[in-house]
């Protein structure tokens, strides 16, 4: 069985451990506690391919993530669809690690139960597609789309 | 136009046309093509692989229904494939399971019966740290217990030694999360530094090597040396040197055993002392002491065993009206079989003995006894036989029917002769009359029969009655003795001289007054029988009415009346003194309690 390193990345509260919360344990949580450095959980995937993955606290201060970027085979890029200024977090990670762009990665657009408060438009929809050409509506607490993105992003890894 | 074509064709490619055609016919030719093909597929392969590395997972997949379809279509064959190959590897197995259980048995044996292992195990109930520890702790220096080699890029864990079960958590998160905290260290402290090197977990201590593709994170409990951490670095170089390859190709990442092999041989465990090591090399002794005890026991148990059945026997064989015809033991309980007497005593034996016996009518001197004696039924009587000979003491009842049953026992089995010697039991008068013979009753004093009870009654003085009152107890149990009246000679004396016989008249003694005057004499008797120096005092008294004179000769005449009697009872002239008051003073009143006489016991 081959590990493969998967990293979260995204700005703080997007929802990133609570993602990996969902996929790893099939949990969410209402109450919100910040991480910090990184968290690591683990996955098998399949019979072959097991995820290492690993949830870096927001990316709020400067160039503190980078050693945890290293080596990773795959990114997956969270933003909040309710905040969605937190793209610029993310222009600005791949402004400073210009590398990633070559990995396989997805984009979850996280927190969609929350309809009323989304703040979508489509030149964010333009914005991610200069980053990743896979992106999914998802949401923590019902689990919509994470399992489905989850392997999606095991399949471009094959 | 177009055969001068074909004749041009012909012509110029003839030999190209040639060798298509051979090639056409290569190719329709199944078996010539496989043949060329198997020339080069070795070949291609190897080159296909590495150009595209994925190609090899095409045929390693494993379809698991197409194993079990394959297998239970041939069973046959996979049993004849298995079986060379499950003979050596059971063997192995149960090699490798005795040899653990040899080494687990050395290690109990040396922890169950050392003295230092009883120290511990005190100290282990007193303290409450586990006995494990307390011997980890006093025998092993240190001990590592769990290697990770880790890629320095990714985090990602490439080989793994140890035990799992020690694991808080997945060993790949445990490896992600060591490099996470490397990372931090480096970022957080020092980036030019080579970031964490150790850290203690708990009693525990985690050593970070770092190694140039992969850093070794090694989980060490007790105390290492300085030593062992450079034998890991140099460990750490090796493994760089070794497998160089393996440590950059992530395929082969967790799936390297001879990798694994070199990690779990840096699972080292240094005892405290080279001693102990050389006694665990050594260690003999468990085994004999193990030998001693099992050859101990062994032997206790048979001597045993042994003892226990010829005590069985003996009894037995010791038991009256037993004749023992055959005695075994039969899992676990021992069966005698033979001959019984019906009166045979068995509840002496053991309760582990069965019985298996025939009635039969012994003619031992023990049983012909038992039988004897039941037969007479009397508790009284003792039964002795000697060589059939009964003799019969002890008392007999006076009946025709015990008679009868003494002349009929002769025909009991083995009676050979009676020899009576019983006593005929004597009735409660006749016993009475012996003792009276024997006896005989102090005066005052009277024993008579009368319902079955012995009575004592009368009157006397202590320092008689008390003595024979004794010995009449003695051979009669709780006499009657509510009729009896003892004194002791003072008490009789104070007696007598606190009676008054009231006496209206003068010259005569009615039937009450003669009691008195027969209880007075019979009393006064015993204490001059005790002491003849004593004499009765009698005064005479009167009211004083009427005249003096009269009232003095009143006085006078009711105590020689009183004397009379007395004399008359049989008491000497000798021993009465007869007075009477003189009335000094003539009264006018009627005072019936001044009439009469009182008396005196002086000496």
């Amino acid at each position: 069985m081959i590990s493969k390193k998967i990293c979260m990345i995204g700005r703080f509260a997007v929802g990133k451990t609570s993602l990996v919360d969902r996929f790893v344990k099939n949990h969410f949580s209402e109450k919100y506690q910040t991480t910090v450095g990184v968290a690591i959980a683990t996955k098998i995937i399949d019979e072959t391919t097991k995820f290492i993955i690993w949830d870096i606290a927001g990316f709020e201060q400067e160039n503190h993530y980078k050693p945890y970027l290293r080596g990773a085979h795959a990114i997956i890029y969270v933003v909040d669809a309710t905040e969605p200024e937190s793209i610029i977090t993310l222009d600005t990670i791949l402004q400073d690690s210009p590398e990633l762009a070559d990995k396989p990665s997805v984009c979850f657009i996280n927190k969609a139960d929350l309809s009323d408060e989304i703040k979508w438009q489509q030149e964010f929809d333009d914005k991610l597609s200069k980053i990743t050409t896979k992106t999914y509506w998802t949401s923590a607490k019902t689990g919509e789309n994470v399992e489905i993105g989850f392997t999606a992003l095991s399949h471009q890894l094959l | 136009m177009s055969e001068d074509r074909d004749k041009l064709k012909v012509l110029l490619m003839s030999e190209e046309i040639a060798q298509i055609n051979a090639i056409r016919k290569l190719l329709d030719n199944h078996n010539q093509f496989s043949q060329k093909i198997s020339e080069v597929l070795d070949q291609a392969t190897d080159l296909t692989i590495q150009n595209n590395p994925n190609f090899q997972k095409k045929f390693s997949k494993i379809d698991s229904k197409a194993y079990v379809r394959a297998i239970k279509a041939n069973k046959q064959t996979f049993i004849d494939a298995l079986l060379p190959i499950i003979g050596p590897m059971i063997r192995q197995s149960v090699t490798s399971a005795i040899r653990r259980f040899v080494s687990d048995v050395n290690r109990a044996m040396e922890m169950g019966f050392s003295a230092k292992a009883l120290k511990w195990r005190w100290q282990s109930l007193r303290t409450g740290v586990p006995f494990a520890e307390l011997v980890f702790n006093n025998t092993i220096a240190y001990q590592v217990q769990q290697i990770f080699l880790i890629d320095n890029e990714t985090g990602l864990l490439i080989e793994y030694a140890g035990q799992e079960g020690d694991l808080l958590q997945d060993k790949e998160a445990m490896s992600a999360m060591l490099t996470a905290i490397q990372d931090f260290v480096k970022d957080s402290i020092d980036k030019q530094s080579a970031g964490l090197s150790a850290a203690e977990l708990g009693d525990k201590l985690l050593w970070l090597i770092q190694g140039n593709v992969a850093n070794l994170a090694v989980v060490v409990k007790g105390a290492p040396t300085n030593r062992l951490r450079d034998q890991l670095t140099d460990a750490c170089g090796e493994l760089h040197s070794d497998f160089n390859q393996e440590l950059t190709n992530q395929e082969k990442w967790n799936n390297n055993p001879e990798l694994k092999l070199q990690l779990e041989q840096l699972l080292l465990t240094k005892s405290q002392s080279e001693e102990q090591q050389v006694a665990k090399s050594t260690r003999w002794w468990p085994w004999a002491l193990m030998f001693l005890l099992l050859f101990g026991w062994l032997s206790w148990s048979s001597y045993q065993k042994h003892k226990t059945y010829n005590d069985h026997l003996s009894s037995l064989n010791q038991t009256p009206g037993l004749v023992l015809q055959d005695f075994s033991q039969r899992k676990g309980q021992y069966i005698a079989k033979g001959l019984a007497d019906p009166n045979t005593d068995l509840t002496q034996l053991s309760p582990d003995i069965k019985l298996e016996t025939t009635p039969f009518i012994s003619l031992d001197d023990n049983m012909i006894q038992a039988r004897v004696a039941q037969y007479l039924s009397e508790p009284d009587v003792i039964v002795t036989v000697n060589n059939g000979m009964v003799t019969l003491a002890g008392l007999h009842p006076d009946t025709d029917s015990f008679s009868t049953k003494i002349m009929q026992i002769e025909l009991l089995p083995g009676v050979k002769s009676i020899q009576n010697q019983l006593t005929k039991v004597l009735s409660l008068a006749e016993q009475l009359d012996h003792f009276l013979t024997e006896n005989p009753t102090p005066d005052g004093l009277n024993v008579e029969l009368r319902d079955e009870t012995i009575l004592l009654s009368g009157l006397q003085l202590e320092a008689v009655g008390t003595p024979y009152l004794s010995n009449l107890a003695s051979s009669f149990p709780n006499p009657e003795t509510s009729s009896l009246q003892l004194y002791s000679p003072e008490a009789l004396k104070a007696e007598l001289s606190s009676t008054t016989l009231p006496m209206v008249q003068t010259g005569t003694i009615n039937a009450n007054q003669l009691n008195t005057l027969r209880n007075i004499h019979q009393k006064f008797n015993l204490l001059y029988t005790d002491n003849n120096q004593l004499k009765l005092k009698l005064s005479g008294k009167s009211d004083c009415q009427g005249s003096i004179e009269e009232s003095n000769t009143y006085a006078a005449n009711r105590a020689a009346t009183v004397k009379q009697q007395l004399l008359e009872f049989g008491l000497s002239e000798n021993t009465l003194i007869s007075v009477s008051d003189i009335c000094r003073q003539v009264s006018d009143q009627l005072d019936t309690n001044k009439l009469g006489v009182w008396f005196e016991v002086v000496e």
